[in-house]
């Protein structure tokens, strides 16, 4: 089983990941679950739970132009890459380290980050165009790594 | 930069790790002497109320339970009691008993995280959660364990475990089956060994025996140990009902942050917290927890702030017993909620939140409209504690080197469990031009 989760906040740029997640959740790849998480903390080592690949979908703030996507392996993840955006309680690179000392890591991950608008855009519902184009990426880029786990985990059974 | 170089330190901890949100604290000593210290709150300040202003009073839950990630169900339980107590809504005593289920659920798992991921690596050495989990990860799976039981219980009851929606004035919008609460029962029968062995691993800690002169203040009830309802009590005789809140208390301003500062009217800075609330209410948490603290050797009442951690564990262990009582005398009420009628006023109250008392004032017009809210968080009433605490320790880490004074100022602040984001208001700014 390979899960796709998005994560981030209800409203603005931040909710980018959410988007992606919804939109692949309305046509999800094949063998696969697709949930969102918002703000998940350390919950989010307890929603990787019987996952044999992970895609994170996430929102981040690095300088880059809105819009472009960082397609990052889940096991070199730095501590904290990109400045992915958490509040409060383990942001999602301690939480994926801590999954990883924890043995809780699945073998398989990617983390597309969304990079978004600086200045934040909170007052907004939705998420702004240039910010669009990445979310639009970032689907396009997880269907592509379902496919590759899903080959991988084929060949490996047989 | 120091004027004399031999006598002047000056610590500037530049963003504060591990506290909810964004502080900072700028500390100089000179010739053994303190003459500056600033607890820098810089998290935006965030108007929520203003934004309550002009909203009906249905709504207060929901928007309130968007100031915390950690704490959301402190602020609506305080919001729903202030705005109860003033449409006088008489509330199913069956709800009652489940909106302290709620509550046993918040105080589990905030409390959980903050030993766990925030406060335990200050005293085992270790740099953050990630270290703690390669030096002892029993101990870390044990902390997520009991944290996901007690985001459970608010997921249960409020919908889902972050900014949850299932209550309201009056009750819940939906009450649960008996079945359902049944499906908690497991779980937390599980967790209480895993929060037994917690309070004993950090009654264990190596913690500096050090006390302070400190006002102690939480709510007091005659029957329970504190969470939604009481009157205020303090350590130096401090009795007065949660409406009388402006009574005893007063808030003002500093330049240096965006959160008010609280003290005692006439006195000074006051002490909220598990630390107070244990103090002011050991012999509300029965005879199995009192049996449990003989045996770690922490007494209590005690004035050393580094045993809050031991507090905040012990009541864990008290949610736990309470959330299974609670469940096991379940009965569903006949009404998820009592209906209210609106009317013109003014409603106060005070609830327990992790950190410590949380108060919330509502006046409305008669068709409910929200005309003014005001909310006085916890952390908000500890920093000027928090000040008087770093400024008692400022001169035993004169001798230290940076990164150690940086250390014991930030183990003293954690303490207190600090929510930042929670706790900031907007600073009225004055310039005068000459």
């Amino acid at each position: 089983m390979i899960r796709i989760i998005g994560i981030g906040s209800p409203f603005g740029d931040d909710a980018a990941g959410l988007e992606a997640a919804r939109q692949l959740a309305a046509d999800p790849p094949p063998d696969t679950d697709v949930l969102v998480a918002d703000r998940p903390g350390a919950g989010l080592i307890d929603l990787f739970d019987g996952a044999e690949g992970v895609i994170l979908i996430d929102a981040a703030r690095s300088g880059a132009p809105p819009g472009t996507i960082h397609d990052l392996d889940l096991h070199t993840l730095p501590s904290h890459p990109l400045g992915l955006i958490s509040s409060h309680d383990l942001g999602v690179a301690e939480a994926v380290r801590l999954a990883a000392t924890l043995g809780q890591l699945p073998r398989r991950g990617r983390v597309l980050a969304i990079e978004i608008a600086a200045g934040g855009s909170e007052a907004r519902v939705d998420v702004c165009a240039g910010v669009r184009v990445g979310v639009t990426e970032a689907v396009s880029r997880t269907r592509w790594w379902c496919a590759v786990y899903r080959e991988t985990l084929r060949l490996a059974t047989e | 930069m120091p004027s004399n170089k031999a006598k002047t330190k000056t610590i500037h901890v530049g963003l504060l790790t591990r506290v909810e949100g964004e502080g900072a604290l700028h500390l100089t000593v000179d010739g053994g002497k303190l003459v500056d210290l600033r607890f820098d709150i810089f998290e935006p300040p965030r108007f929520f109320e203003a934004l309550l202003r002009g909203r009906h009073a249905s709504e207060a839950a929901d928007i309130t339970a968007r100031i915390c990630g950690i704490c959301p169900v402190a602020y609506q339980m305080s919001a729903l009691h202030a705005l109860e107590a003033l449409f006088r809504v008489e509330i199913d005593p069956a709800v009652r008993a489940l909106r302290r289920l709620y509550y046993c659920g918040e105080w589990i798992e905030s409390h959980a995280l903050h030993i766990h991921m925030l406060a335990a690596p200050d005293f085992l050495g270790c740099e953050s959660i990630v270290s703690l989990a390669e030096k002892d990860r029993p101990a870390v799976e044990r902390g997520l364990r009991i944290k996901k039981a007690g985001n459970n219980i608010i997921k249960l009851l409020g919908g889902r475990s972050v900014h949850p929606v299932g209550v309201c004035i009056g009750g819940f919008t939906r009450a649960p089956r008996a079945a359902e609460l049944a499906t908690l029962r497991d779980e937390l029968a599980r967790i209480r060994a895993d929060a037994l062995a917690c309070v004993r691993w950090v009654a264990g800690f190596d913690l500096p025996d050090r006390h302070l002169d400190m006002e102690f203040v939480s709510l007091r009830h005659p029957d329970e140990y504190p969470m939604n309802e009481g009157r205020v009590a303090s350590s130096r005789g401090l009795d007065c009902a949660p409406a009388e809140f402006d009574d005893c208390f007063e808030e003002h301003q500093v330049p240096h942050s965006n959160a008010l500062h609280a003290k005692v009217k006439g006195r000074g800075p006051y002490f909220l917290g598990p630390l107070a609330r244990v103090n002011l209410n050991f012999d509300r948490l029965g005879p199995d927890i009192a049996s449990v603290v003989r045996e770690i050797g922490v007494s209590f009442p005690n004035s050393n702030p580094y045993t809050s951690i031991v507090a905040r564990a012990l009541e864990i262990l008290y949610a736990i017993d309470e959330a299974l009582r609670i469940i096991n005398a379940y009965k569903p009420p006949g009404a998820p909620a009592a209906p209210f009628t609106a009317r013109a006023g003014i409603g106060r109250a005070i609830t327990e939140a992790p950190r410590g008392m949380l108060y919330q004032a509502y006046e409305t017009d008669d068709r409910g409209i929200i005309r003014s809210a005001r909310i006085v968080p916890p952390t908000s009433q500890n920093q000027a504690q928090m000040e008087a605490d770093l400024r008692e320790l400022a001169p035993a880490i004169l001798s230290r080197s940076q990164a150690e004074a940086t250390h014991l100022c930030e183990t003293a602040i954690r303490n207190y469990d600090p929510c930042i984001s929670c706790a900031t208001h907007f600073l009225k700014l004055d310039i005068v031009h000459r």
